[in-house]
């Protein structure tokens, strides 16, 4: 009962700080200088994930939760928890991210924040930013939150580059502490992307003494709704609810997430009950797991990052615009895609490389067809002649759509070499300023803000393997993060996948489907297509 | 004999350094580099710049070793680069359980190996003898990550018995120690055959059968003293291939061991992680040789007068 | 005016007769040594193998198929078909010239640099003796495994660095094995004697001394040969071999590895071929290791 009320409040709280926000969000939207103007919808990017595993039922004084829970997590590691060190940007550690520490704000979904550890924020011109800031919340070592633990982390996260939380805190100019829970943010220029970039389980807020007390340690302190309680890197978290939380408790009071190699042992420890929630099963197993009803259910959720293949844009023949049609002409996506996901993959039917639930994503750039004569047609009208072409992959899905794709070409007359390496090998391979690729086929990781497409074209970009270097679509980069009208933000990016479908360096074939099989009676979970996933709210109701 | 084994142990040191820079310049030659294993959606090229000077990697090979090796004279093995956490602490913890895997695979495969290979050769010639040979020779033949997959796919899959990995109570522990062991098993089975086949037909076993000696003591005390040399061979070597190609069963039953912490190590290009895992590898290796050497002198009164003597001596053949 | 003989033409008549008759000894142990016999035998079937896979066109190897995915085994796809609905019966029978392969040659190149270091080492003592054993020990103190895969990941995965790799693994054990036979016949007379005729040092170790101390060096290299081959998929297992789609038997029990609860024909017909290939070369070697040890002859 206490808990409905307060629940209740929260609920009401929110709305009215919506309300707040919206006539705030009128003001920032107009150009400095102008009058009040019409009134336009919020400015900030879309980015954040809609619940979609089953929320908590109503507060029951019958419903059962478990008190431990058991997850395997998905096929990455988590090697520390630190958001400071680039070895942190794994999915799974962003998990844990969510569960120890709060932001500032919280993303809610259609560009929408609400309160964080901020109750409230102003601004004018949204370039300075005045946070509000709780008053009530309290470190896991029992330090007291105040504006000096945010402009502390902002420090942190500027001195650590190459992390990606240096990238979320980039655009801020300076900090400064009003009072203990006042916070003024000047940021740079102004960027419309800085609430997403701040909303995200990487700017968590970490606290001064516990950092600087504990070097090694002193990031497992937050003051989120779960305490770390052990860790061994690369194997195992294991974490207990924050009882002295400010906010809704957690309904579990003892969760472990654990890293298993081997996808014949995850299977394994599922079915023998030694698991509650077990992600990234193989392809193979997950129909059988899917179809048992009775003993468990499933929540499917599409993969946002792009499964593609990349053409060295500075290589003579794989360059050429013919041969890349020729390329894209023969491949029978059907096939690639049941060979490397089973059941489990949905093939690309559009014409854009972007993410699938990112924003502003165009649906009107129609894909290159499914024609095999067409592909030869295209093959010799290009420089194309009787060479070796290279195929470079690194990971074991992408290896068998390479293997598939080399059958394709061959058919088309295309000859070529797959050639394996690990990981950091084809990084450096396929490196932006020297580029020693064909072809590959790799992963186009894409956030849910639009701000993600930059990692793809920006010329020195990490993921942007192709060398793909078209000033035009660099000047669009620059531009849209200072457009704070929705409007024309999303025109510029529609415009900006037209100009690059005209010569595209990259072709989408397929999205990965991925599940979580969860024993019954298992939610609470929100999984995002970014793969952030929220699992603070996770339980198992038992009877 | 102090002086032996104090010499052995000076050697480690040119050993270490030998193991470290061929390890560092092998890693340092591979393409890519730490950043490359790091880099995620959103790193930019000034994120990669800044990167390249954290990690030294636009000095040279020597400046980056150099800092290495005076940190490792130290006697510190550094900070992992992925995590920034002591490399000692994490061998430390893994290393039980990769010794656990490789003791244990000692036990069970001693304690079955030499009795069966004591009866094969006592039954030389004869079915159990063939019996046993065969089976040897299958076991020595069969790739560990087969093994490995067949006794999970039979007692995991089919028969439930055991689960297929981790390191979660004692039956997750059964299966990864049995296929260690049953390798280990058959090369000792037929170490201990063949060594108590040269020894029953030796004069002073025949002497001490002609004087009227039971055949148990016989067998126990005379025969299985005198072959005790080889088998040790045989156990001190298996023990040591097992530590090293734990890697293998490791991955198959993510057994969170020492080798499988290296092979994620070399993936992420993390040199540091590494080379001190190798060169921890490496001093165990040699540890361990020692002390089935010392072993040889504790059990055979002749080698222990060469140590004695301080005779130059043939390093026996391990 | 007496021709003096020369010391080339004496010496090896002699050892000639000597190798003769050796080697008839050889034989006949051979053929008595049952489990010589079977492993001879299997040895022969896979060579009939590895003829027969010449004439399978790698197309028919690599062709994929949607329809054949995880097909069950049957008259046309004996061992079934593959993730990719290839047919593992012909990926298996086309992979045997790689392991086969890589099993000779990197057994080759251990054995001819072992060999090498070894008997320089053994012959000629003292300091190089040390640096050569030491050298050794450094190799054969990094995990073989792992020092495997860095050379593979410094030198790039291909069939080519793979048998360097597996190679040079090799090498520490042949070097044990020639030092301590050389060091036995060194100091043989006839060695002494072609010392005192002028013969220099090196053809000293290579015509007198390694060709009666080769049945150690013998045994070892077809127990090496097994070991190669074991080695070689391990590490196409670990994701360190041949680079796809070549179907080495290590990566094909790889790929088969996700199936085993559905399709386990994926991963375990490729597993047993390994197992009776590296189980012939046993066999082979046992046999020839009782006909070789004098001490066994009656």
């Amino acid at each position: 009962m206490k808990k409905a009320i307060r629940t209740l409040c929260l609920i009401m709280s929110i709305t009215m700080l919506l309300t707040i926000l919206a006539s705030c969000g009128q003001k920032a939207s107009e150009k400095p200088g102008t009058e009040t103007g019409t009134p336009s919808t919020s400015s900030a990017p879309s980015a954040t994930p809609t619940p979609n595993t089953p929320p908590p039922p109503p507060d029951d004084e019958n419903v059962k939760y478990a008190e431990e829970l058991d997850v395997i997590i998905d096929n990455n590691k988590i090697a520390v928890i630190n958001p400071f060190l680039s070895a942190s940007n794994t999915s799974p550690t962003t998990w844990v991210f969510n569960m120890i520490y709060d932001k500032l704000v919280y993303g809610l979904g259609e560009g929408e924040y609400g309160p964080g550890l901020a109750t409230s924020w102003d601004t004018e011109d949204y370039k300075t930013f005045i946070f509000k800031l709780r008053d009530d919340v309290y470190f896991h070592n029992g330090e007291h939150f105040t504006a000096d633990d945010v402009i502390y982390t902002i420090e942190q996260a500027r001195a650590a580059e190459g992390a990606p939380v240096h990238d979320r805190w980039a655009d801020v100019e300076t900090a400064t502490a009003v009072d203990p829970y006042t916070l003024e943010i000047v940021l740079k220029t102004v960027n419309v992307d800085f609430f997403y970039n701040i909303s995200q389980p990487q700017s968590g807020i970490v606290n001064e003494k516990a950092m600087t007390e504990d070097p090694e340690n002193g990031t497992w302190i937050g003051t989120g709704c779960w305490k770390m309680a052990d860790f061994a890197p690369n194997d195992y978290v294991k974490l207990v609810r924050n009882d002295d939380y400010w906010g809704d408790k957690a309904l579990t009071q003892r969760i472990t997430l654990r890293y298993v190699p081997e996808m014949s042992t995850k299977l394994m420890q599922l079915q023998n009950g030694e698991t509650d929630v077990c992600f990234s099963l193989d392809p193979v197993d997950m129909p059988m797991i899917e179809a048992d009803t009775e003993n468990y259910t499933c929540y499917k959720y599409t993969y946002n990052n792009i499964d593609l293949i990349g053409f060295n844009m500075e290589d003579p023949i794989v360059g050429d615009w013919n041969f890349r049609m020729a390329v894209m002409s023969a491949l029978d996506l059907e096939e690639i895609t049941i060979a490397s996901c089973g059941d489990y993959g949905i093939v690309e039917t559009e014409g854009t490389v972007y993410g699938y639930e990112t924003e502003f994503r165009n649906h009107d750039i129609p894909k290159v067809p499914y024609d095999v004569e067409k592909a030869k047609e295209y093959l010799a009208a290009s420089p194309y002649n009787g060479e070796e072409i290279e195929i470079a992959c690194a990971i074991a899905t992408y290896i068998i759509s390479a293997e598939v794709i080399q059958e394709q070409l061959a058919k088309i007359g295309l000859k070529t070499v797959i050639k394996q390496m690990d990981p950091p090998s084809m990084g450096a391979y396929c490196a932006y300023g020297d580029n020693k690729s064909q072809m590959f086929v790799h992963v186009g990781p894409q956030t849910l803000s639009a701000a993600s497409y930059r990692n793809l074209y920006y010329p020195g970009a990490g993921y942007n393997r192709v060398s793909y270097n078209n000033p035009v679509i660099t000047e669009m980069l620059d531009r849209a993060p200072t457009l704070t009208d929705l409007e024309e933000r999303k025109a510029l990016y529609m415009e900006m996948q037209e100009i690059i479908a005209q010569d595209p360096p990259y072709f989408s074939m397929y999205w990965l489907q991925h599940m979580a099989a969860c024993v019954k009676g298992v939610g609470g979970m929100v999984l995002s297509a970014d793969s952030y996933f929220d699992l603070r709210y996770i339980y198992k109701i038992i009877d | 004999m102090l002086r032996y084994v104090l010499k052995r142990i000076l050697w480690l040191i040119p050993v270490i350094i030998c193991v470290s820079f061929i390890v560092f310049a092998l890693m340092d030659l591979a393409p890519g580099t730490i950043i490359d294993a790091m880099i995620s959606e959103a790193t930019t090229a000034e994120d990669i710049a800044a990167l390249r000077a954290k990690y030294d990697l636009d000095k040279p090979l020597i400046y980056r070793y150099g800092k290495y090796m005076f940190r490792l004279a130290q006697g510190d093995l550094g900070l992992s680069d992925v995590s920034q956490t002591s490399v000692w602490d994490k061998y430390i913890t893994r290393l039980p359980n990769t010794l656990l895997l490789s003791l244990a695979a000692l036990v069970i495969g001693s304690a079955i190996s030499i009795p069966m290979g004591i009866n094969a050769a006592r039954h030389a010639g004869k079915i159990t003898d063939t019996a046993t040979t065969t089976f040897t020779l299958i076991g020595m033949s069969m790739p560990s990550f087969w093994l490995a997959l067949l006794l999970i796919l039979l007692f995991s899959y089919y028969l439930g018995w055991v689960p297929a990995g981790g390191n979660k109570g004692f039956s997750a522990f059964i299966l990864p120690a049995v296929c260690s062991g049953l390798l280990l098993m058959a090369n000792s089975t037929r170490q201990t055959r063949s060594s108590m086949l040269e020894v029953l037909n030796s004069d002073y076993l025949r002497t001490a059968r002609a004087k009227g000696v039971p055949e148990k003591v016989v067998i126990r005390k005379h025969a299985l003293g005198n072959a005790w040399i080889p088998i040790l061979t045989t156990i001190g070597s298996s023990l040591g291939v097992s530590l090293a190609g734990s890697a293998v069963i490791e991955s198959v039953f993510a057994w969170p061991g020492v080798g499988r912490a290296t092979v994620d190590a070399v993936l992420a290009r993390d040199v540091t992680e590494t080379c001190g895992m190798i060169i921890m590898s490496t001093i165990i290796y040699v540890l361990l040789q020692l002390i089935v050497d010392l072993m040889y002198a504790f059990v055979d009164p002749r080698i222990r007068a060469q140590y004695t003597n301080r005779k130059k001596k043939r390093r026996s053949a391990v | 005016m007496s021709k003096i003989p020369n010391a080339s033409e004496t010496v090896p008549e002699a050892k000639q007769q000597k190798k003769r008759s050796r080697f008839g000894e050889i034989v006949h142990s051979i053929k008595r040594n049952k489990s010589a016999v079977a492993g001879l035998i299997i040895i022969a079937l896979l060579l009939l193998i590895l003829i027969g896979s010449l004439f399978i066109k790698y197309e028919a190897v690599t062709a994929t198929s949607t329809a054949n995915r995880f097909r069950t085994p049957d008259l046309e796809f004996p061992f079934g078909g593959d993730n990719m609905g290839r047919n593992v019966f012909l990926r298996t029978i086309y992979g045997s010239r790689y392991s086969l392969s890589i099993g000779f040659l990197a057994a080759a190149i251990s054995t001819v640099l072992g060999v090498f270091l070894g008997s320089l080492a053994g012959y000629y003592g003292g300091l190089v003796d040390d640096i050569i054993m030491r050298a050794s020990d450094v190799l054969a103190s990094i995990p073989g495994m792992l020092l495997g895969m860095v050379i593979i990941t410094v030198l790039g995965q291909s069939l080519q660095n793979l048998i360097i790799a597996v190679g040079v693994t090799g090498v520490p054990i042949f070097v044990r094995i020639t030092r301590a036979s050389v060091l036995t016949i060194k100091n043989q007379e006839y060695v002494e004697a072609s010392r005192a005729i002028g013969m220099s040092h090196l053809r000293v170790i290579f015509t007198q001394v390694l060709p009666n101390g080769l049945s150690p060096i013998i045994v070892t290299f077809t127990s090496s040969l097994g070991l190669s081959i074991i080695v070689a998929a391990s590490l196409s297992f670990l994701g360190f071999g041949v680079p796809v789609p070549k179907p080495e038997w290590g990566t094909l029990v790889s790929a088969g590895r996700n199936y085993i609860r559905t399709s386990p024909n994926l991963m375990s017909f490729p597993g047993l071929f390994i197992m009776i290939t590296v189980l012939a070369f046993n066999l082979l070697g046992d046999g020839l290791r009782d006909a070789l040890d004098p001490k066994l002859k009656k």
